[in-house]
Formats: structure tokens, sequence, C-alpha cells
């Protein structure tokens, strides 16, 4: 840089390393088709589609939410229980009819969402230690209410068609939220201001907020939809097994969500939100399972992989800050 | 001026109090719990033994290894996970008739676990909550591929035996928590590692140009923590005569909470290991207070937990603090003394 002007064109096309791991989910995912392409049986199927959109719902959608959180600069390691709270609320819920229900249970995790957002922007307690505690709270707050028990809603088919059912054909009805969410979070960090904001918070909140920013306002909104996003993950959940379990639902979700965020290429010190390669990331995550599931490999080695993915993915996009 | 201000004596009390609220929370909640339950003998030496046992049993050990991590301001989930594998491998290797042995493989398997994640979070520069979950799921699912999703039966009568041993009517397994816990008091308090925990945890940068060598304290934090849960796992295999494959999971999130609940700031840099004890403490007496009351559903035990930490935490942000100018202002200058 010290030698010459600098050429403009250099600046446009950085150097093929760089776009290679700016573009690592993308190439990660292209390399576990190809293996599946080579390896696994009967894998190029419709099927296999559907399945994908299926088991994805719960880690896109937390992971969309814990995207926004990560940006500013935090974590949220309460979506798991966030899940079965809005399970269990939306389960007791049902005999009041659907709508109530999915809103009864949106609006508690929102609570929560705000009480956590609260602590983080207002008070500045460290994120985790919030979360962790609004992770034992919720998950206390659902066994209450189930009173530990598993709680059957098989008797609402029609609230089980929103987990079940297909539409257009064959389609999965997951599919709506995913795209719903994605489309939003996706709208809110690009195009909005709002997002903008988000992602200076977590860049530097100092700067942020000398610049005027909201700072508090701005955390706040983050927990608030990372926790709704959550609930719908929950809703999403107990719609297709058909039963509220307050103990065990949701059990160590967050750090599916948080290792798909990872693997996206958000960076964990804030200031970077990657809608879409979290959605990547957590296609990639879930591909693997499949993969390994399909090739009739114990789960345990999947588990193995999965972590080697996941170390490799952060590692190979760190570079890319410096 | 300022001296002055100190000597007003509500505001000395003030300050006792408000630099100690984990003693006093753990002395309340014990008073209380005693009053609750003085027809069932909650003071005796048995119900308080009971509570040391719980301490040194569950999670205590795992909270004393992961603070030596939360103090450098980083984080290790796999815990569980550490405690779960050197507990397999010692009883496998006791197994075979050499029961010290096994005590030696389960310890190092804990260095070793502790060496690979200080090494990603220091030299690879991966997040340690990246590193460390990936840990723990690699190290979760290698004990499950090792026990292939059974209890092992421990063999070994020595490793067993040791387990049962009692000194002056206290279980053996109270007298290695206190002696790690006496081990990691010093070495954060009187040892060239402590001071640099401390000063990497506070400002990492100012460590660094101050010339301390922080990836080799952070590597070295790592392999503590990975040594203490270890032993924790050995603890954990010798009394329950088998090792668990499932052994302490979810554990990393009472650790952490004990160490929330101790005054450690999970940014880094500030708190005490005697803080942790009475973290772990408060957990066991509210433990034994559900596990008391028939009256009482015990699914409000996480609630009470997530809403103790919080409060405690909340109690010490400077948000609070600055609504109390009259008691902050003297702490503020005991400090700079």
């Amino acid at each position: 840089m010290s030698t010459g002007p600098v050429n403009p064109v250099s600046l446009e096309r950085p150097p093929l390393s760089d776009t290679l791991r700016k573009q690592s989910p993308v190439i990660m995912l292209g390399t576990l088709l190809l293996i599946n392409a080579i390896f696994t049986n009967n894998f190029f199927t419709i099927d296999i589609v559907w399945l994908i959109i299926i088991q994805c719902a719960t880690i896109i959608l937390t992971g969309m939410g814990q995207t926004m959180v990560i940006a500013t600069g935090g974590i949220d390691i309460s979506i798991g229980s966030q899940m079965a709270l809005a399970a269990v609320v939306c389960a007791n819920m049902l005999p009041y009819g659907i709508l109530p229900a999915i809103i009864a249970a949106i609006i508690a995790c929102a609570v929560m969402g705000l009480i956590s957002g609260f602590m983080v922007g207002k008070l500045h307690v460290s994120p985790m230690v919030v979360t962790l505690s609004m992770l034992l709270f919720a998950r206390g707050v659902a066994q209450v209410i189930n009173d530990g028990r598993i709680l059957y809603i098989d008797q609402y088919k029609n609230f089980e068609f929103l987990g079940q059912g297909k539409i257009l054909g064959e389609l999965p009805m997951q599919i709506i939220p995913i795209v719903l969410v994605v489309a939003l979070v996706y709208f809110i960090i690009e195009k909005t201001a709002w997002g903008r904001r988000i992602q200076a918070v977590g860049d530097n909140p100092t700067a942020a907020r000398l610049t005027g920013i909201n700072a508090t306002g701005t955390v706040i909104s983050a927990y608030v939809l990372s926790a709704m996003f959550a609930a719908m993950a929950g809703l999403v959940l107990v719609s297709k097994v058909g039963a509220a379990d307050g103990s065990n639902m949701g059990r160590l979700a967050e750090l599916d969500a948080i290792a798909a965020v990872a693997v996206g290429g958000t960076s964990m010190a804030g200031g970077r939100a990657k809608v879409m390669g979290t959605l990547l990331g957590a296609i990639v995550m879930q591909l693997i399972t499949i993969t390994v599931v399909m090739n009739n490999i114990q789960y345990e080695y999947a588990q193995i992989l999965k972590s080697a993915i996941i170390i490799f993915a952060v590692f190979i996009q760190r570079e890319s800050r410096a | 001026m300022q001296l002055k201000a100190n000597k007003s004596p509500v505001r000395r009390v003030w300050n006792w109090f408000s630099s100690r609220n984990t003693i006093i929370a753990f002395l309340l909640l014990f008073i209380a719990a005693a009053i609750m339950f003085s027809d069932r003998k909650f003071l005796s030496f048995n119900s308080v033994h009971n509570i040391f046992r719980k301490v040194a049993q569950d999670n205590g050990v795992a909270a004393l290894g992961i603070a030596f991590v939360i103090l450098l301001g980083q984080i290790d989930l796999s815990v569980g996970s550490t405690l779960a594998l050197s507990g397999v491998i010692s009883v496998l290797v006791a197994n075979m008739g050499y029961p010290l042995l096994g005590a030696a493989a389960g310890i190092l398997v804990g260095v070793v676990a502790g060496f690979i994640t200080g090494l990603m979070v220091a030299k690879m520069k991966i997040s340690s909550w990246i590193a460390s979950l990936a840990m723990m799921l690699a190290l979760r699912s290698v004990v499950l591929l090792i026990s292939n999703q059974q209890p092992i039966p421990l063999q070994s009568a020595i490793f067993m035996d040791l387990g049962q041993i009692k000194w002056f009517n206290v279980s053996i397994m109270v007298y290695i928590y206190i002696a790690i816990l006496l081990i990691s008091m010093f070495i954060s308090r009187h040892t060239r590692l402590g001071t640099g925990l401390y000063a990497v945890g506070g400002n990492e940068e100012a460590a660094r140009m101050m010339g301390l060598k922080v990836d080799k304290i952070k590597i070295l934090a790592y392999v503590i923590c990975g040594a203490i849960c270890a032993v924790g796992g050995i603890m954990m295999a010798s009394r329950m005569r088998s090792a668990q494959p499932l052994a302490g999971t979810t554990w990393e999130t009472y650790a952490i909470a004990s160490c929330a609940l101790g005054g450690l700031k999970l940014t880094g840099g500030e708190g005490k290991f005697s803080g942790v004890f009475f973290g772990s403490l408060i957990i066991a007496v509210l433990n034994t207070m559900f596990n008391y009351s028939p009256s009482i559903n015990t699914w409000w035990q996480n609630i009470l937990m997530g809403a103790l930490v919080l409060i405690s935490v909340g109690l010490q942000t400077d948000a609070i603090k600055l609504r109390l100018p009259k008691a902050s202002k003297p702490t503020t200058a005991e400090e700079s003394k």
C-alpha cells in the first residue's frame, strides 16, 4: 500500500482467498452436497428438501434472533427455555382458540426478552449472566405451569396442521415462518436504519452512543425480537410433535443457534450481522446430521464431525476480520 | 474530605454489607432454612454436613474450575463433558487393575481437553463460546462412543472404598473440595499466574503490552479448569461406583450460576474464589430447602435460582449504585487508596 497510488480495481476485487473466506458457508454447503451426491443413495430427491425444511425450522428461527443479539455484541443463551415456555403457554391456552394461544405464547416470551434487554441495555449487566438467569427462570416458569408433566395436544388437529400440514401440494407448513422471519430480519439488518444501529452498537457502543443512537432501545429491541423468534420456534416445534414438555423441550437449542450464527460468518464480537450466512449455517448443521444418518453412521460421530466443522468454519472466517 | 465521609457509621456498615452480599445472602438463606425446618433439625451436624457434601459432589468442583476461565473473561461450556470423559477413562483403567493409574489417566484426560480448548481460544483466536461448545459436543460424543451409552460399573475395590472414607465423620469428598478450594485461592492470590489471570481478565491489551504471556496464561487457565473437572469426574465415579456417560449434563449452567452468585464478574478480572464457594453454598442450601419441604413445588427451584442470580448481579451493577451516591462514593475512595 505504501508504494504508488491505490489501484481502484484491486479495491473492488479483493483477492481470491478473501472471497473464498467470505463465501465459506456457501462453499461448505456445496461441499456437503457434493459429498452426499457421491456417497449417499437417494439423496437428491425432493423429500430430502422437505425434510431439511422441517428439521431446520427451529434452528433457522432461533438463529435469526441470535444473529441480531450477537450483532449487538451480546449473546442470548435463554433461547431453548423460551421455546419451552412458548410451547407450554400455547398448549395451555389452546382451549381458548388457536390465535389467542399463539399470541399469548409470543407475548410471554417477548416479556422475558424485554426483561433481558432491559438488564443488558439499561443496567449494563453482562448479557451472559442475564440470559443465563433467564434460561433458569423461563425453564422454571415452563415447568411450574405444566407441573413438570408433558401436556399432549393431539386433539387440536387444526393447530397440529401448523406443524405437520402441507401447503401447495407437498410444501411443509414450516416454510411460512421461515420465509417470513428470514425476510423480516434481512430487511431490518440490510435496509433499515434500525439494522445499522444494531450493528453500530455492537461494533462500538460508546461511539454509537456519542453519535446519538439510542443504544438502550436498540439493544432491548434485539433481545425482544430474539425472544419472539424463539417463541415462534417453540410453536413450530410443539405443533410438530403434538406435546409440550416444559422440562426438556428446546434444551441446548441455544447452542445450535449460536453454532449456526458462527458458521454463517457473524462475528461473535458483535458489529456484523450476516442473515443469509446464518440461514446457510443452519442448513449446513442440519445437513451434516442428515448425511450421517442416511449413511448409517452412529449419531455420536455426527456430533464430533459437527464440532470439528464449527471450529473449522470459525477459524477460516476469523482471518477475514484482520 | 472523603475519609471524613467514610467515617459515618451508617455508610461504613453499608459498605461492609454491599461488598459481602454473597455471604449475607447465604447467611439469610441459611437462617431462613434453619427456622423453616427447625422441627427437622436443620442445624444438626448431619444436615450441615449434607450441604457441604452437596457442594463437593454436585457442581461445586466444576464451579471452581470454571472460575479460573471466567476470571479471564472467557467461558468453558465443556466442564460437564470433561467430567464425564475423565470419569469413564479413569474407571476403564482402574478396572484393568491399576487404580492409581486410573486416577492419573482421568486427570490427564482433563488436562488434555483443557489444553485443546485453551489452544483454540488463545492461538486460533476462536471465541471461547464456540471453542468450548464444540469441545462439549465432541467430548460428550466420545464418552457415549466409549461407554456404548451404558454406565460402566467400577470393579476396583480400592477406588470404590476411596469414595466412602470418612475422617471425623466428614466425607472425604468435602476434604477434596476444600483442598481444591484452598489451592485455587492460593493460586489466585499468591502466584504469578493468579495476578496474570486478573490482569488479562481486566484488560487483555494492557496485559499484553506489560509483557505478560497472555496466550500462556489463557491455556494454563483452561488446563487447570480441565484438571479440576477431571478430579470432579473421578470423585463422582468413585461415589457412584460406576462411570455414568451422562454425568455432568447441564452442570455448566449451574457452575456459571454459582460463579455469578459469588460475585465473579463474567466479563473477567474481578471476583474471589471465596465468593464462588459461597455461591455454591447458596445453591446447595436452596436445593436442601426444596428437598426438605414437601409443600413447595420443586419446579419453583429454577425460577428462584434464576431470579436470585438476576437480583444479585443487578445489585452489583453501576446503574444501581449510581442511585446510591452516598454509598458508592466512599467505596471508590477506598478502592483508590
